[in-house]
C-alpha cells in the first residue's frame, strides 16, 4: 500500500510543468505552506512559501514590496533577492521550498517559476568549543549550519585550492554534506575513495556525523576511531593543510577529518602554538598516559594476584593490610570500581552544570572513601582506578579515550587469568590489530608500522615548524630552515 | 569458519591446562626474615618473622606493625617449612625474605643442605643476603622481632652498609652458589652476634668458610677490608686507620682509591705465591698535617707500607691456618698453572701454598686540605 503511494508520488514529481495544486498535494497540504496572489502591472503573480522556513521580513521587503511597485515585467531585474533560479519541475520546486526558498510563479499560459532565496537564518552565534578546550588556541567552534561552517573553515584556510563539493544524501529526508580539501596537497586517490564511499550511502536519513562515519570507515570491528571528529576550525584547517579531507554535515557541529592515523588523535592545536619543547613534552605525556590508562589496572591485578615479589617490601605490607579486608578477588574489586566510575561519568554528562559540582564531591570523594572504609575496595585499587581515569581524561580526543575504556576490561580479565603473561598477550594482540588497520588506504599505525622515522617529527615529538617538511604534489620537498630562518645567517654576517 | 575454529581452539587450550598459579597477595603471609638451625637430633628448625600491618578502623590511616614469630621443625628444610605453613593462616611465603641467617650448627656443617631447598623455590629472592651467627639463629631473630619492629629491612641494610664500606665481601644468595661449587675458591659471610651491653645485633666481622662449612674463625672488619683489597674487590669506600707510633698517640686514616695487584706463583718445595699490592690512598684524617712536604709524604708511605705488610702476613697466616682460600689462589692455579694444580689438588690444597704478601702505599692525595 505504502509502496504504491510512493510510486504515484514519484510520477507526479517528474511531471515537467509546474502546478500549484500538485505541489500542495505533494507537501500533503501542510498548513504552514502559504500562498499569496499579487496583482502588479496587469499580471498575477503567485508566491508560494513555507511559512516556518522563510524570513518574513526578507520576504516582505525584498520580494513582495518590489513586486507590487514593479513598472515593467522583467522580474529578474527588479527583485532584490541574492539568489534566483528557475524551477522547471515540481521536484526542483519542492526541494527549493524545503530549503527555505519562496517560489514565484507568473500566472499565464506557460507558467514559469522562480526560486528566490528568503531563507531564515536561525544560526546560533559562533562560540567557544565545549569539548576540545585549548589554552591558547582560537576561541571559535563549528556551529550547526553548513554555510557558516564552510565560512569558518575558509577564513582560516585562505587558498584558491580550497575546494568544496556538496552532496545531498538521504532518500526520505535529505541532508547536505560538503567535501572539502585543498587541491594541491591532497592525494587524489583519497579524494576519489571518499567520493566513491559517500556516493554509495543510501541511508533513509542522515542525522549526525556518526551515520556517515559508520558508512565510510574502513573497519567497523575495532575500538579505534579511524576518522577524526572535531569541533575546532583551526584543527580542521591544520589537517586540511596536511593533506586531509574534511566532511561537513549540515546541522552538525562536528566535522569529520579523514584519513586519520593513530597519532592524529594525540595532536592538539596547543602543541603548535606553544614552543616546540613544551609541545613535544605534552605529546609525550599524552602518549604515556594512554599507555598507563590502558594497562595500569591490568598491571595492578597481575601484581597483587600473581607476582607480588616484584613490589618493594614496604609497599607489599601496606597493600596487603588494606587488601586483607576486601572479600573479593582483585579483578572483581577493580571491576566494581571501574563500573561505578563509568556510572559517575555517564551521570555527570546528563547533569546541569550547577548540580555537577555537588555531584562530583558526593560521587567521587564520599563514595570512594566510603567504599574503602566499608571494605569493598582497597586503597591500592582506588588509587589505580583514580590514576587510570585521570590518564584517560588527558586524551584530547573523546573517541580515543573511549577506546581505552573498551580495551581495558579484556586486558584486566587476561591479567586476572594469566598474570603478566596475559598482559603481554593482550598488548601484543592490540599492537597486531593496530598494525593491520588502515584509514582510507593509509596505514593506521604509521609512522611506527610501517616504520618511517622522518614522520616522527610531527608525531611523538613536535619539531619546530621550520623543520617540518612539506609534502605536496606540486612543490618538491624543501627545507624551511634555509628560508624561514635565513635571517640568522644574515645577522651573523653583520659586522659588530 | 575455519578462522573461528582456530581462534576457539587457541582460546580454550590455555584454559584446559588446568593449572592456575594464582597467588593472592591478601592470602599470603609474607616472610621478612628467616633463620635456620640444626638441633642435636639432626632436625632442622626454621624461625621466621611474618610481618603484619594493620590499618586501624577507628582512627583512620593509623598504621600499626606487628611481627609474628613462627618456628617449625622437620628433618628437612622443606618439612620444617611445611610445619610452619600448617601453623599459620594463609600461605607461608618466603619470597620476600631479604636476609637468611644460618645458626652456628648449620654453618659448621654443610650449608648447602639448607640452601638446596631455597634454590628449588623459583620465587625466592636471589639477591637476599646470608649471614652466620655465633649462636642459634632463633635467638637473633627473636631478638630482632622484639626490638626492631619499626625498621624496614634492618638486617639487610646492616649488611649492605658494611659491604659499601668494604668491610664485607659482597655475597648474595645467587653469588654464593658459584663459590660453593668452585674447588679453587672460598668465601666469607657476615658474622652476627648479639651485643649484650647495648642489647642489639651487630656484625662482628667476616666468618671464614672452607669448602661448604664454617671454619669457626672470623676476620675482624679491618682484616676483612685488607683481604678485599688483596682481592681487588673493594667498594668505593675503603677507609682504614693505622697507629703510626705505639707510644705517641698518632694515627692516620686513609681511603684507598685504587689498587693494583701483581701475583706471582712459583712451584718450589711448596707453591710460593708472591703478592705485590700497590695502594693509591687519600689521607682523610691526619691531625699533624704538613702533607705539603715531600718528606712527610715519604714518611707516611714507608710507615704505612711496613704496617700493612706486617698485617697482611698475619692475615694470610690466619687464612692458612683455616685453609680458607678466600683470595682464590686455587682458581688462579687452575687457570694459569694447571700443571702445578694437578700436583696439589684436593680438598686441602691450601696447605701447599705459601703466601708472601708485600704492600706498597702511595699517597696520592691529601684530601681537600693540605
Amino acid at each position: 500500500m505504502r509502496l504504491k503511494r510512493n510510486k504515484s508520488k514519484k510520477s507526479l514529481i517528474n511531471q515537467a510543468n509546474l502546478s500549484i495544486e500538485n505541489i500542495k498535494s505533494q507537501l500533503n497540504h501542510t498548513s504552514d505552506l502559504k500562498d499569496r496572489e499579487i496583482h502588479s502591472n496587469n499580471q498575477i503573480y503567485i508566491i508560494l512559501y513555507i511559512n516556518s522556513l522563510v524570513d518574513q521580513e526578507k520576504l516582505e521587503s525584498k520580494i513582495i514590496k518590489p513586486l507590487t511597485k514593479m513598472e515593467n515585467n522583467n522580474i529578474l531585474n527588479e527583485l532584490y533577492s541574492q539568489e534566483i533560479s528557475t524551477a522547471r519541475s515540481n521536484k526542483i520546486a519542492i526541494n527549493g521550498l524545503l530549503d527555505g526558498y519562496c517560489l514565484l510563479i507568473k500566472k499565464g499560459r506557460n507558467s514559469e517559476g522562480f526560486l528566490l532565496k528568503t531563507t531564515a537564518s536561525t544560526d546560533r552565534e559562533v562560540s567557544e568549543p565545549k569539548i576540545e578546550k585549548t589554552i591558547l588556541g582560537a576561541k571559535v567552534g563549528f556551529v550547526e549550519s553548513l554555510d557558516k561552517n564552510i565560512f569558518l573553515l575558509r577564513t582560516v584556510t585562505k587558498s584558491p585550492d580550497f575546494t568544496v563539493k556538496t552532496y545531498t544524501l538521504g532518500s526520505s529526508t535529505t541532508t547536505n554534506v560538503s567535501l572539502i580539501y585543498l587541491d594541491h596537497v591532497t592525494d587524489p586517490e583519497i579524494i576519489k575513495k571518499v567520493e566513491q564511499r559517500i556516493k554509495s550511502i543510501t541511508l533513509d536519513s542522515i542525522q549526525s556525523a556518526g551515520d556517515i562515519q559508520d558508512c565510510i570507515e574502513d573497519h567497523t570491528v575495532t575500538p579505534f576511531p579511524q576518522l577524526l571528529l572535531t569541533e575546532r576550525p583551526d584543527r580542521a584547517s591544520a589537517n586540511l593543510k596536511d593533506g586531509s579531507v574534511a566532511l561537513i554535515i549540515d546541522g552538525s557541529p562536528t566535522v569529520i577529518i579523514l584519513p586519520a592515523t593513530f597519532m592524529t588523535f594525540f595532536q592538539t592545536p596547543d602543541d603548535y602554538i606553544t614552543r616546540w619543547w613544551l609541545g613535544s613534552f605534552f605529546r609525550f605525556i599524552r602518549l604515556f598516559s594512554y599507555i598507563i590508562a590502558l594497562i595500569l589496572p591490568a598491571l595492578y591485578i597481575a601484581f597483587v594476584s600473581f607476582h607480588y615479589e616484584v613490589i618493594p617490601l614496604e609497599l607489599v605490607y601496606s597493600l596487603q593490610s588494606s587488601l586483607s579486608y576486601v572479600p573479593f578477588r582483585p579483578f572483581i574489586e577493580l571491576m566494581i570500581m571501574q563500573l561505578s566510575l563509568e556510572l559517575l561519568r555517564e551521570a555527570s554528562i546528563r547533569l546541569p552544570p550547577s548540580v555537577a559540582a555537588t555531584f562530583g564531591i558526593v560521587g567521587g570523594l564520599v563514595v570512594g572513601t566510603a567504599m574503602v572504609e566499608a571494605g569493598i575496595v582497597s586503597y591500592g585499587g582506588l588509587i589505580v582506578v583514580a590514576i587510570t581515569s585521570v590518564s584517560s581524561f588527558v586524551q584530547p580526543n573523546l573517541e580515543m579515550s573511549s577506546s581505552i575504556r573498551i580495551l581495558g576490561f579484556p586486558l584486566m580479565l587476561l591479567a586476572a587469568t594469566f598474570g603478566f603473561f596475559g598482559i603481554v598477550i593482550g598488548v601484543l594482540c592490540v599492537l597486531i590489530h593496530l598494525s593491520r588497520l588502515t584509514s582510507f588506504g593509509v596505514p593506521y599505525f604509521s609512522p611506527f608500522v610501517p616504520l618511517n622515522i622522518k614522520d616522527f617529527k610531527d608525531t611523538i615529538i613536535r619539531v619546530p615548524s621550520w623543520m617540518i617538511y612539506k609534502h605536496s604534489k606540486n612543490s618538491p620537498h624543501y627545507k624551511q630552515e634555509k628560508r624561514s630562518r635565513k635571517w640568522k645567517l644574515d645577522e651573523s654576517e653583520e659586522p659588530y | 569458519m575455519r578462522k573461528t575454529e582456530i581462534f576457539l581452539i587457541f582460546f580454550i587450550l590455555p584454559l584446559l591446562a588446568g593449572c592456575w598459579d594464582e597467588r593472592l597477595l591478601k592470602s599470603s603471609r609474607t616472610v621478612y626474615l628467616s633463620g635456620f638451625d640444626l638441633n642435636e637430633n639432626g632436625d632442622y628448625q626454621i624461625t621466621s618473622i611474618i610481618r603484619d600491618m594493620n590499618i586501624s578502623e577507628s582512627s583512620r590511616g593509623e598504621i600499626s606493625i606487628s611481627n609474628e614469630l613462627v618456628t617449625g621443625k622437620g628433618s628437612s628444610i622443606k618439612e620444617a617449612s611445611m610445619t610452619i605453613d600448617r601453623s599459620v593462616p594463609g600461605n607461608y611465603d618466603p619470597a620476600k625474605g631479604r636476609a637468611l641467617i644460618l645458626g652456628i650448627d648449620v654453618a659448621k656443617g654443610d650449608i648447602y643442605n639448607v640452601l638446596d631447598a631455597v634454590y628449588r623455590d623459583p620465587r625466592v629472592d636471589l639477591n637476599a643476603k646470608i649471614a652466620v651467627t655465633d649462636n642459634s639463629a632463633n635467638e637473633i631473630i627473636t631478638h630482632l622481632s622484639e626490638n626492631e619492629v619499626e625498621k624496614g629491612e634492618y638486617l639487610y641494610e646492616l649488611i649492605h652498609s658494611s659491604e659499601m664500606h668494604s668491610k664485607l665481601q659482597e655475597i648474595t644468595l645467587r653469588s654464593i652458589r658459584t663459590y660453593l661449587f668452585d674447588e679453587g675458591k672460598d668465601f666469607m659471610l657476615p658474622y652476627l652476634s648479639k651485643d649484650e651491653e647495648n642489647n642489639e645485633v651487630k656484625i662482628n666481622g667476616a666468618a671464614l668458610f672452607h669448602d661448604h662449612s664454617f671454619t669457626g674463625q672470623f676476620l675482624s672488619p679491618d682484616e676483612s677490608t685488607l683481604l678485599l683489597l688483596f682481592m681487588e674487590t673493594q667498594s668505593k669506600k675503603a677507609i682504614l686507620t693505622e697507629k703510626l707510633d705505639k707510644k705517641a698517640d698518632e694515627s692516620v686514616s686513609y681511603n684507598v682509591k685504587s689498587v693494583s695487584r701483581k701475583l706471582k706463583l712459583e712451584k718450589e718445595e711448596k707453591v710460593h705465591a708472591d703478592i705485590m699490592l700497590q695502594l693509591e690512598v687519600e689521607i682523610v684524617d691526619y691531625p699533624p698535617n704538613h702533607l705539603d712536604k715531600q718528606e712527610m709524604i715519604n714518611f707516611l708511605e714507608n710507615r704505612l707500607s711496613e704496617i700493612l705488610t706486617e698485617k697482611a702476613d698475619a692475615l694470610f697466616k690466619k687464612l692458612a691456618a683455616n685453609q680458607s682460600d678466600v683470595l682464590g689462589l686455587g682458581r688462579e692455579l687452575i687457570a694459569f698453572h694447571p700443571s702445578i694444580w694437578k700436583e696439589i689438588k684436593g680438598a686441602n690444597y691450601y696447605e701447599h701454598i705459601l703466601v708472601n704478601p708485600k704492600v706498597k702505599v702511595n699517597v696520592r692525595s691529601s684530601g681537600i686540605i693540605l
